[in-house]
């Protein structure tokens, strides 16, 4: 009888730290590093919007959707028990950018309409549609998107929705990301036909 | 709701006070939809499939003749799916559902309180019951809000349905029920009983609907007529328990 007791005062502790590490949050977020920039047409003609090759797509339901591979960067590290590892059960660790993105332009190679030619910035003919409603370029940035939003692959996908419709229909985008730490990222979309 | 237990306390205590005989039974079961159920459309939840819980039903009985007053909460078992709701015009055919993987509403409660009449014939140790009543459904159907997004276009709308114009509170169906019940007793005040309970209950409502194109922020409102007929049949088992005098000669297990 003397042993059961001897072993279960002994294991008090170990049940206290398995209760604490269930529960034990870090406020440290995860951190990651943006890595490549990957831009695609849009077909958003139907109920989801479709990442599509085809040559060609209605433009009243065109989109560029900008996806951002990510590397971590940061993992809170806690491990402060004699026992056990802290286990995070009910944690909910936001991720947050280490290098935040400064600016997010969208150029026209092709002529946009007559007061954007070639070359031109076009952002503000975009519009960014997440969590049931429209954010305009410079708000998508300040947004959650970029605190929680990563897929299971770490991945930050945006789709920018074309709002005003060009006057020529021979299109093409190229997306330029600066950071603040000053490097940046540039792509562009395939060649597309507006119609 | 408050009406109801009002009303059902009423009914304990004038039977307390004026009759000797008196059975207070508590029954659980489930109900389902049957034949043709449904509204104008499927926007608010009102599939009767529930989990039931009868916490009292009061009978005063007259000779073979008694009146019943009963109360039941039930909680809706089954989720509407976006995919299957028919939009009202002026939605356009044009205009569709933004996201299929949300909900419209789950675990809704239903109270209903209902008095009328039974019947009873006794043999030996078993009871059968025969009913008919009516009461009020209270139904809860609170404000629907969906993403749609317009075919062909980059266009999203936020499409808001509240019932009872800009109230969201519970609504009120008229309801009538039919059915029959069986007890077995055990001792000379408690018996085991099963319930079988069809009711079917209506109204017509007025339901308010706000369309928002949430790019350009243009709100148009709409009112429109909502027909609710449920028809349903609750199974359930439970037990009863004889309150004041029992006679020797109605004790069951003395035949």
């Amino acid at each position: 009888m003397k042993i059961k007791k001897i072993l279960l005062l002994c294991l008090l502790p170990l049940m206290g730290e398995m209760l604490f590490a269930c529960c034990n949050c870090d406020d440290t977020p995860y951190a990651y590093r943006f890595d490549q920039m990957f831009v695609y047409n849009l077909d958003n003609s139907g109920k989801n919007a479709i990442e599509t090759s085809a040559a060609e797509t209605g433009k009243t339901s065109y989109g560029i959707r900008i996806k951002f591979t990510t590397l971590m960067a940061a993992v809170p590290a806690d491990n402060n028990s004699f026992f056990l590892s802290s286990a995070q059960a009910g944690c909910c660790s936001p991720y947050l950018p280490q290098d935040g993105i400064e600016s997010l332009k969208i150029i026209s190679v092709y002529d946009f309409n007559e007061s954007h030619k070639s070359g031109s910035d076009v952002t503000e003919y975009f519009a960014a549609f997440y969590s049931n409603r429209y954010y305009a370029n410079s708000s998508i940035l300040e947004s959650e998107l970029f605190r929680n939003d990563l897929d299971e692959q770490k991945n930050i996908l945006i789709d920018f929705l074309l709002m005003t419709q060009p006057s020529a229909p021979k299109q093409q985008f190229r997306v330029e990301v600066k950071f603040y730490e000053g490097r940046e990222l540039k792509e562009s979309t395939s060649l597309i036909d507006l119609i | 709701m408050r009406n109801g237990l009002l009303f059902l306390v009423a009914v304990l205590a004038g039977s307390i006070s004026f009759a000797q005989k008196i059975t207070i039974g508590q029954v659980a079961g489930y109900e389902f939809a049957v034949g043709k159920n449904g509204s104008s459309n499927q926007i608010f939840n009102f599939n009767q499939n529930m989990l039931f819980f009868q916490p009292i039903a009061l009978t005063h009985w007259f000779n073979k003749l008694g009146i019943q007053a009963v109360g039941q909460v039930g909680i809706y078992t089954r989720d509407v799916k976006p995919d299957g709701v028919k939009l009202p015009v002026p939605s356009g055919s044009d205009v569709f559902l933004y996201n299929s993987q949300t909900y419209l509403s789950k675990g809704q409660e239903a109270i209903k309180v209902r008095i009328g009449l039974v019947y009873n014939i006794e043999r030996n140790k078993w009871a059968f019951r025969t009913k008919l009543l009516a009461g009020i459904m209270k139904l809860e159907a609170g404000q629907t809000t969906l993403t749609l997004k317009e075919k062909n276009t980059n266009i999203y709308f936020s499409d808001r349905y509240r019932p009872n114009g800009s109230s969201s509170g519970p609504l009120s169906l008229f309801l009538i029920s039919g059915g029959m019940n069986i007890s077995r007793a055990l001792t000379s005040r408690f018996s085991l009983t099963a319930d079988a309970l069809y009711s079917h209950a209506r109204n017509t409502f007025s339901v308010s609907r706000t369309l928002t194109n949430l790019y350009i922020d243009q709100v148009s409102e709409q009112t429109f007529k909502e027909k609710v007929r449920l028809n349903s049949i609750a199974l359930g088992i439970g037990f009863a328990i004889k309150v004041g005098k029992v006679k020797a000669r109605e004790n069951p297990l003395q035949d």
